[in-house]
Parts: structure tokens; C-alpha cells; sequence
């Protein structure tokens, strides 16, 4: 630590560790700060002028709107990608050969009429074990979860913002036109808000974080309207058809984005699959878990805890063939 | 597996320059704010700071592999951001010739009490006061201080932003403090005197 009883004014204001003490204080640099103003007189004011000094000298902004942001973020995309589809026809022409020059152009034509009419698709893949976070062009932000896929077009983000899901994901999504999410069960339209989708095979989920957000399935009769979720409610596909609402805890936060998997009745068949997701692992099932429901918390850190957590209240029994994790029975 | 929220400089930029497009993402996302606002401070035309930075991220991209390694991607941005906007600043203003005087560039701060000043309705005659002695504050010395306060970049960051050496950066840093403080007793004086003591 420097000698801080030698420093001038100015010395002191201009000092990163004294400045994160007026800035942000936290007990560490007020401890430190409130001690040497009380050990000695003369320092105490010193202290006391570069505090005014570094509080004066703040800077007077005014925030950059989230909206500029996402304008210019899509500025930035569209000529990136114009600038790729033409490094394409740049290289592709630059061959000797009249012949392959020709057929170049003639492929170089066909490829652009493609890129013209072809909708840009960008396509976001979170592999099994792994998480994914990534923006938007709007800077919405999305945090897949393993194992799970979102496509959207960017063209058409502008005047449409729609994203295909399937798997699960968490969305932040900023104010603005109609934001929807399809998934081969059910569409999520919000406005601007942050909720969770889980849609794999036949399980379906949406919980509301904030803000609204309307719920309609795919096989839906066409009188039916669609299913509005507040903050705290979420609603699950049942088995027997039809959407259930229930309530969850907004506040906790504890959920698959930070690593932790909190389950109530769920069916142990989904519970399983998750862990293989988490895990990277295959998954083979030698007993038949129909109607059999587990409820609990496990982590994504340790495989054996996770698993042991899950199969010892239920009595059941894994172990490891290479990749896969088996479960059976206990005997 | 556990969410990589929290990454160096050093490894975001890796990946970046690898191609990986949400490292670029985020790099944009997380100094955009900072780069707009500096840009703004030289010039008022803002649709060619929006251009440069535009520029600025588009160029990166492009020559992603042949960048430099480097452990400040936000000093890294600033100081291109400076240059870029001084040279076409210049252009604009047809100071047209081969060589870009790196000198001839504004740089205008509002500071946070001179608001205070104008909602305690201090006398026009005194306003001027203290904006007289504000401009006595160098663009170099706003610079530098703008970088330190605002950007939080220290003295080695400021250095190459600015591209002066360390000693001068310190000094400047000193100096402008000290014009500040003077300027800040005089405000201190003013309030009080309204106030009635």
C-alpha cells in the first residue's frame, strides 16, 4: 500500500483505491478510509477536500438510450453480412479459367438469387453440458439451456421479432413491437418482459418473470383464446391435453441458468433426461418410471451426487456403461 | 459447464478474434455506451460518431485475425475511436491535408456541479465567472479527465489513448485537479453566500 500520509490533495483524488471508497464503498475501503481520517488531524482534511474534489468532478452523462444501442448493433450486422456475401463473389471470381470463370458466374448468380430470396437465418446451439447467453439484434438476451436451439431471420427482425425454440430458454426481452417465440407446441407473444420456455418432445412450460405474456397452442380449436400469465404464474401442457396454470416463486432465482435444478412432482422420466442434458451423458432407462414423480433440488456439479440424490428415495439403482448412465431397480 | 459470465479481456478478445460472433457481441455491448459518449465529446455531429464507431466495429470484425493480443479491450476501442473521429472530424471541417494534426480536436465536459449552479439560480455574472475559469481547463486536461473519471482507465491506459507518455498523463491529471479544485472553492463560496451566510 502506498504512503498516504505524504499524498497531496490531488495526489489522493486522483488515486484509484481512494476514488473506489467515494465512488463505491464497500466495508474494505471504509474501513481503511474512516481509520486514517481518525488517526490524524491534518489528513482527515486532506481526505475531506479530495472527497469534494473526486464528488465534483463526476462526469454529467446522459445515458444512451437501450434503443440507439439496438439500432446500431443492427447497423453493424446488416453490412457485416453484406460485406460476407460479397467477399463470397470476390473470391469466386478471381480464378484464371475462362470456363470456370463462366461457370462461377453462373453459380455466383444462382447463389445470389438464393441469398436474395433465402431468408438469413441465424442459429444459436447450446450442445449438451454446455449454456449459452448471447443478445439479439434488438439486444434482447436469451440464455439457452443445454441441449436446446433458437433460429431467428434477421431480415425480417425489424418489421417481425420472432424466434423458433426448441429446448429450453430464458429470455430478457427489450420494450418494443411483438416478440415471439414458436415452438412446435405453443407460440409465447410478450411485448417486453422476461419469462422461461421449455419446450422439448411433448413437455411444454412458460413461466412469467415480468411484464405480460400470452400463451397459445399449436393444436389449438379456434375459438380458443390465449392463456395471459402475470409475473409468478406459469403454465405447464398436461398430459391429458390442455394448458394448467400454477404459481411459482419469482424471487428465487435459483433455476438452471445459475446451475441448479429445482423440481416438484415432476415426472422422473424429465428429470433424468435433464441430467443427461447437464452432463453430457446417454441416457437408458431399464425400468419403467411411469407415474413416478420426484421432488428435490440437485446442482450441475457432481454427477454421482446428482444422481444419488435423485435414485436413492425413489429406490433406484444407476451405474455407467461408457457414456451412458443406466438406471434400474434396486434389488 | 458453470455459465461463463465473468471473462478476462484477454480470453473474450481470443475468442473474438477466432470468429466467435457472441464474443464480438458482447464486446459491442459491453464498451458501446462508453465509446458513444466519448465520441460525442469531440464533435457535435453525432450521425458521424454513430458512422465511426460503426466503422470502428466493422473494421475489427473484418480484420479480426491479423489484431494484436490485447488485456484492455476498452482502452484498445477508445483510443481508435479518438483517432478515427479527429481524422474524419477534420475532413469534415476540409482542414483537407496529407498529414492529420492529431491537435486540432475539441473536447467539451459538463461536470456535475455545474448543474448545481444553475438550479441554485446562481447571478449570470457569476455563471460566467466559472465558465471562464472551467475553459481555462485545456481540452488535454478535460481529456485526461473525462478518461480517468468517466472511463475509469488509469494513468498507462490514458497514455496510449491519448498517445503521450506517462509522466505527462500524470501531470496533466495534477494540474487539471488542482485548476478544478480552485474553481470547486469558488462554487463552494457562491452556494454558501446564497444560502445567506
Amino acid at each position: 500500500m502506498a504512503d498516504y500520509s505524504t499524498y497531496s490533495i490531488e495526489e489522493l483524488a486522483a488515486d484509484p483505491y481512494f476514488c473506489r471508497w467515494v465512488l463505491y464503498p464497500d466495508a474494505e475501503t471504509k474501513a481503511f478510509w474512516e481509520q486514517r481520517q481518525n488517526a490524524d488531524l491534518k489528513e482527515a482534511e486532506k481526505i475531506v477536500q479530495a472527497r469534494q474534489l473526486v464528488l465534483a468532478v463526476q462526469i454529467k452523462e446522459t445515458e444512451v438510450p437501450d434503443e440507439k444501442v439496438a439500432q446500431m448493433w443492427a447497423n453493424l450486422q446488416m453490412q457485416i453480412d453484406e460485406a460476407e456475401a460479397g467477399a463470397a463473389k470476390i473470391r469466386t471470381l478471381s480464378s484464371k479459367s475462362w470456363y470456370i470463370a463462366i461457370a462461377a458466374s453462373v453459380i455466383l448468380l444462382v447463389g445470389l438469387f438464393f441469398i436474395i430470396l433465402r431468408p438469413q437465418s441465424v442459429t444459436h446451439i447450446a450442445a449438451k453440458g454446455e449454456r449459452q447467453q448471447f443478445f439479439l439484434p434488438d439486444s434482447s438476451e436469451v440464455i439457452l439451456n443445454a441441449d436446446s436451439k433458437l433460429v431467428y431471420d434477421v431480415k425480417k427482425w425489424e418489421e417481425d421479432r420472432v424466434v423458433e425454440l426448441s429446448g429450453e430458454g430464458f429470455f430478457e426481452v427489450k420494450k418494443g413491437s411483438t416478440f415471439r417465440v414458436e415452438t412446435a407446441m405453443g407460440d409465447v407473444e410478450v411485448l417486453g418482459t422476461s419469462f422461461n420456455v421449455l419446450a422439448r418432445k411433448e413437455q411444454f412450460k412458460v413461466e412469467c418473470f415480468t411484464g405480460k405474456v400470452a400463451v397459445t397452442r399449436k393444436e389449438v380449436k379456434v375459438n380458443e383464446s390465449p392463456t395471459l400469465l402475470i409475473p409468478g404464474e406459469a403454465v405447464e401442457q398436461q398430459e391429458e391435453g390442455g394448458l394448467a396454470k400454477e404459481n411459482f416463486e419469482v424471487a428465487v432465482h435459483e433455476d438452471w441458468r445459475v446451475g441448479i435444478f429445482h423440481y416438484e412432482d415432476e415426472e422422473v422420466k424429465y428429470v433424468f433426461e435433464e441430467i443427461a442434458r447437464q452432463f453430457d451423458r446417454q441416457l437408458r432407462l431399464e425400468v419403467g418410471l411411469e407415474g413416478r414423480d420426484f421432488s428435490g433440488k440437485f446442482t450441475n456439479k457432481n454427477l454421482d451426487s446428482t444422481l444419488h440424490q435423485v435414485c436413492w428415495p425413489l429406490s433406484l439403482e444407476y451405474k455407467y456403461e461408457g457414456n451412458t448412465i443406466v438406471v434400474k431397480s434396486k434389488k | 459447464m458453470i455459465l461463463t459470465l465473468i471473462m478476462s479481456d484477454k480470453q473474450i478478445w481470443g475468442k473474438f478474434k477466432s470468429g466467435d460472433r457472441e464474443a464480438f457481441s458482447q464486446i459491442f455491448h459491453e464498451h458501446i455506451k462508453v465509446l458513444y459518449t466519448y465520441g460525442n465529446k469531440f464533435t457535435r455531429d453525432t450521425q458521424l460518431v454513430e458512422d465511426s464507431v460503426q466503422d470502428l466495429f466493422f473494421e475489427i470484425w473484418q480484420k479480426r485475425e491479423n489484431l494484436g493480443e490485447t488485456d484492455s479491450i476498452r482502452r484498445y476501442l477508445l483510443g481508435s475511436l479518438r483517432r478515427k473521429i479527429i481524422r474524419q472530424d477534420q475532413r469534415a471541417k476540409k482542414y483537407i491535408s496529407d498529414q492529420v494534426e492529431m491537435d486540432t480536436y475539441d473536447f467539451q465536459v459538463e461536470f456535475t456541479f455545474e448543474t448545481l449552479l444553475i438550479e441554485k439560480e446562481i447571478s449570470e455574472e457569476n455563471q460566467q465567472k466559472i465558465s471562464l475559469a472551467l475553459n481555462k481547463l485545456s481540452k488535454r486536461q478535460k481529456e485526461a479527465i473525462y478518461l480517468k473519471f468517466y472511463a475509469e482507465m488509469d494513468y498507462q491506459q490514458i497514455a496510449k489513448i491519448m498517445q503521450l507518455n506517462y509522466q505527462s498523463v500524470r501531470n496533466l491529471v495534477h494540474t487539471s485537479l488542482k485548476k478544478l479544485r480552485q474553481i470547486l472553492a469558488m462554487v463552494i463560496i457562491l452556494l454558501l453566500s446564497i444560502l445567506g451566510f
